[in-house]
């Protein structure tokens, strides 16, 4: 309860005290004023009339210059007690005679102060002219003490004060015990309010008051009391209700948030194992038929093993699109950050879409415009996801003609930069009302579109959602029948800027390009100039043969496939020369077994894969004009197993999978045991030595985490360090940093690919301590 | 310097003097009988000044028969013994040599202490009509 600061009492009394006491107070000092000016006003009179007499009876002594008589005038003064001095002064102003009650005490100034009345340290001041027949000839001042006025000032104060405390005094007392009666029903009420409010027992009742307005007001106030009492019972009843209500309805929520939690909960986990359900198969089903095709010759076998493995990679694209919409659907998709190539990723990105293009006798071209950085942090494989998608879908639309891709940066100097990648094609093209609309989710120009095309109709939507989840834009124009420009752009930090500019190894080096595709030929001619070379360019065999009939070139970077003489044909026509110019032969990946070994027989030595990469055309053309044998003409398909043999520990459940690596392994020559979950491994790792475990990461009983987790716990013991390879679905994002937090040292992801195994198990063998080999 | 306090003086004395009425706005008259020895001080000290409302003249007169219309008469050095004294009623005769007094004169000057005094006869200047003011009888020195 809030305490009381003054009570009702005192505030009453204060209250009429109050105005009474500021009414008395101000009446005083309206008399006190008023004596104050009146004594002023009589005293400054008198003065002044004393001093018009003295300075009338001065004026002769002032004009006739006879100061003793003027002080014998003044001296007169000594009658009025309360002149301290007077001072009689010329026309000019100075003191002529002066006049002092006691001698030193308050001389007279020595200058004439101005005339008129002030007041000097609570002395009153006069001084007025002495005038003789109208004419001023000097001035009188006179100093008077106040004393007199100030006395009679506190006296007045002292009876005032005297005169108002006995009445005031006699009046509280009075007031006090008066209000003490009227106060008494205020306290009995407010006693039983308090009473009320603490004990929450709305049935007592205050005691009846005086016949008045208080009385009133306890009246009032019972009847209030009564009235809460009937609503306090009334609305008891109702919270008792309500709390069973609110009880139920509570337990419902829960159970029902309960169930939806599960179900979110169900979903994502449903999710994360279809994802590694179907994968699995499906890896298994791609990498078998790899292997029988590579093992096998038979010309029918491997058209039925392709068209498996076409079937395969295209179901596996359709899954993946799939489970990747849901994951972005359900917000599950998450970023990694990580190092970028932009050069490699392009690189890799066409070599995968290169033979397709092929397939349809398109022209593939890649123009990476000057200035990209060497390495930029982004998401490599969401990125790499949307340039494929672009890619592939140019490819699927695009009959004949030619498909380029162009990437470039703008504000590379700036943090971030912005990276943008231009897909541009020559097929059907997107009506412009279908231009944005294309972007959504299963959508594609019409209906008839999936069915002459295939496709989910998801990947672009895919593309969108992955693009705005980078914080980057992607968009598209198209020209229906003429073909369409598909775009993206990235913001991205960049982590390398740009390499320097190629060394310019083939400074004053003539050089001859024939290509058929226009846009083929100006990239390659920018490239080959970067270089230093002098460059010409025909877009026909029947040219290149002229151009080197005629003029001297050093060098000759030949299409293989032009209409008409093709590229061979010109490597042929070349030989013949008295002053052959070395060749360097652009292959398309389609025909690249075949057509390499016409290269060998023609005596071309070297070759580049088209669409070109800048840095292998660099090399290429280098190599052949500084005469080096290029060694990949000699390589089959499968790499020799140049590694000494390792023992390996295959830890996979899946027996399709188990088989693959194995007989991957084999081929290579290293020795295989096998382990078919974590469990396993880890007792295989007590009984037996091995080189390096492939660990699957998601394996029933124990997993390859709790797997690698036991064995570094063991090897704490023995001080040894077995090198662990994980094995993961490549789709799960953040698997790799949890590969190496779980204590692996490397990761491989499925499908397993044998060039990146051998270069991992390449580079165990390498590490290990040559006494350990066997 | 002595001059110019006897000038001041002698205009100061139209002020102490109660006269008889005199006829509308004519200034007054300070008159020098004989010798001045003034040598134009009077004039300087008077000039542009107003006594009740008039103006202040200086007139010369060479013998006591020429005085005519004058307030003031001074006689300066010892003129008066040469000349004789003139007596007209309402003219005040002052001095500066002694025995001016004894000869019938009203008011002397004389030096003391370096500095100018005066004494007065108020009898005589009664005689003529004048009344001196008690200040100027308080000041001087009365025979």
């Amino acid at each position: 309860m809030k305490k009381i600061s003054m009570s009702f009492r005192r505030k009453l009394i204060l209250a009429a005290a109050l105005p009474a006491s500021a009414f008395v107070g101000l009446a005083c000092l309206v008399s006190i004023t008023n004596e104050f000016y009146n004594f002023r006003r009589e005293n400054t009179a008198q003065l002044s009339a004393i001093m018009g007499v003295v300075g009338e009876n001065s004026a002769a002594a002032l004009v006739f210059e006879d100061p003793k008589d003027a002080a014998a005038t003044l001296a007169a003064l000594h009658t009025i007690p309360s002149v301290f001095s007077a001072g009689l002064y010329n026309k000019q102003g100075a003191l002529f005679a002066s006049y002092e009650r006691k001698a030193g005490a308050n001389p007279p100034p020595r200058q004439a102060p101005p005339t008129g009345s002030h007041l000097d340290h609570g002395a009153l001041v006069l001084v007025r002219d002495v005038e003789l027949n109208g004419e001023r000839v000097g001035s009188i001042s006179i100093r008077s003490d106040q004393s007199e006025l100030y006395t009679r000032i506190l006296r007045f104060l002292l009876l005032t004060v005297v005169a108002l405390a006995i009445p005031a005094s006699i009046a509280i007392a009075f007031y006090s015990r008066v209000l003490r009666v009227l106060v008494k029903p205020i306290f009995n009420l407010t006693g039983t309010a308090r009473l009320v409010s603490l004990t929450k027992t709305y049935s007592i009742r205050a005691d009846a008051g005086p016949d008045d307005e208080i009385g009133e007001l306890i009246v009032a106030f019972n009847e209030m009391l009564g009235e809460i009492e009937i609503r306090e019972q009334q609305l008891g009843r109702h919270r008792d209700h309500l709390e069973e209500v609110v009880g139920e309805r509570t337990a419902e929520l829960r159970t029902a948030k309960e169930k939806a939690e599960e179900a979110a909960r169900l979903k994502s986990e449903f999710l994360a194992n279809m994802s590694h359900e179907i994968r699995t198969p499906m890896n298994g089903i791609i990498g078998m038929t790899d292997l029988a095709l590579s093992i096998t010759s038979d010309q029918e076998l491997r058209e039925y093993l392709s068209a498996v493995k076409i079937s395969a990679d295209s179901l596996l694209v359709v899954i993946n699109d799939i489970l990747d919409f849901s994951k972005i659907e359900a917000g599950k998709m998450e970023l990694e950050q990580a190092v970028v190539d932009v050069r490699t990723m392009v690189a890799d990105a066409l070599k995968t879409v290169a033979l397709r293009a092929n397939e349809k006798n398109l022209e593939l071209t890649a123009d990476i415009q000057p200035g990209m950085p060497a390495k930029v942090i982004g998401d490599p494989a969401r990125l790499r996801q949307v340039l494929l998608n672009l890619l592939g879908n140019a490819i699927k639309f695009t009959g004949q003609g030619d498909v380029s891709l162009e990437v470039s940066i703008a504000d590379a100097e700036s943090c971030p930069a912005h990276l943008l990648f231009t897909v541009v094609d020559t097929g059907i093209g997107v009506p412009a009302a279908k231009l944005t609309s294309i972007f959504q989710p299963f959508e594609q120009a019409d209906g008839s579109t999936t069915r002459r095309f295939g496709g989910t109709g998801l990947g672009l939507s895919i593309s969108t959602k992955l693009v705005q989840l980078m914080d980057g834009e992607i968009g598209a124009e198209s020209d229906p029948g003429k073909g369409s420009r598909f775009w993206f752009s990235l913001p991205v930090d960049v982590l390398e800027p740009a390499m320097a500019p190629p060394a310019r190894l083939l400074e004053g080096v003539r050089v001859l390009i024939a290509d058929d595709n226009a846009k083929s030929r100006t990239i390659l001619s920018a490239i080959v100039k970067r270089l230093g070379a002098t460059v010409e360019t025909v877009s026909s065999g029947e040219d290149a043969i002229c151009g080197i009939r005629n003029t001297p070139f050093d060098l000759l970077l030949v299409d293989a496939q032009m209409p008409g003489a093709d590229g061979f044909a010109v490597a042929r026509y070349a030989r013949r020369l008295p002053h052959p110019p070395e060749i360097v032969m652009m292959l398309s990946a389609a025909e690249l077994h075949a057509d390499a070994g016409e290269c060998r027989r023609l005596g071309v030595r070297q070759y580049v894969v088209k669409p070109v990469n800048e840095i292998e055309l660099a090399n290429a053309l280098d190599r052949a004009f500084h005469g080096f044998e290029q060694e990949i003409l000699t390589a089959a398909p499968a790499p020799q197993p140049k590694v000494r043999a390792l023992t390996v520990l295959l830890a996979e459940d899946n027996a399709v999978n188990q088989k693959l690596a194995t007989r991957l392994l084999q081929k290579m020559g290293h020795q295989v045991t096998l382990a078919a979950n974590g469990e396993e491994a880890v007792r295989a790792h007590l009984t037996a030595a091995f080189d390096v475990i492939l660990m699957d990461v998601q394996m029933p009983e124990m997993n390859g985490f709790e797997a690698t987790a036991r064995i570094r716990e063991r090897e704490k013991i023995t001080g040894e360090h077995l090198p662990i390879i994980a094995l993961t679905a490549h789709a799960i994002q953040g698997d790799s940093e949890r590969c190496l937090d779980a204590g692996m040292d490397d990761y491989l992801s499925k499908p397993l690919d044998s060039r990146a195994l051998a270069g991992k198990l390449e580079s165990v063998a390498l590490r290990l301590p040559a006494i350990a080999a066997r | 310097m002595e001059y110019q306090v006897k000038a001041a003086f002698l205009f100061n004395f139209l002020k102490f003097v109660d006269w008889p009425a005199a006829a509308g706005d004519a200034p007054w008259v300070i008159g020098i009988l004989g010798r001045d020895p003034f040598a134009g001080v009077l004039e300087d000290t008077v000039r542009g000044k107003m006594v009740n409302g008039r103006r202040v003249e200086v007139r010369r007169y060479a013998r006591p028969a020429d005085v005519k219309d004058c307030n003031i008469l001074f006689i300066g050095h010892a003129d008066f013994e040469r000349l004789g004294m003139p007596a007209q009623p309402g003219l005040l005769t002052v001095g500066e040599a002694p025995g001016f007094l004894k000869s019938g004169g009203m008011i002397n000057f004389y030096l003391e202490d370096n500095r100018v005094h005066f004494e007065i006869r108020p009898e005589v200047a009664h005689a003529a009509g004048l009344r001196l003011s008690s200040q100027l009888l308080k000041l001087g020195r009365t025979l």
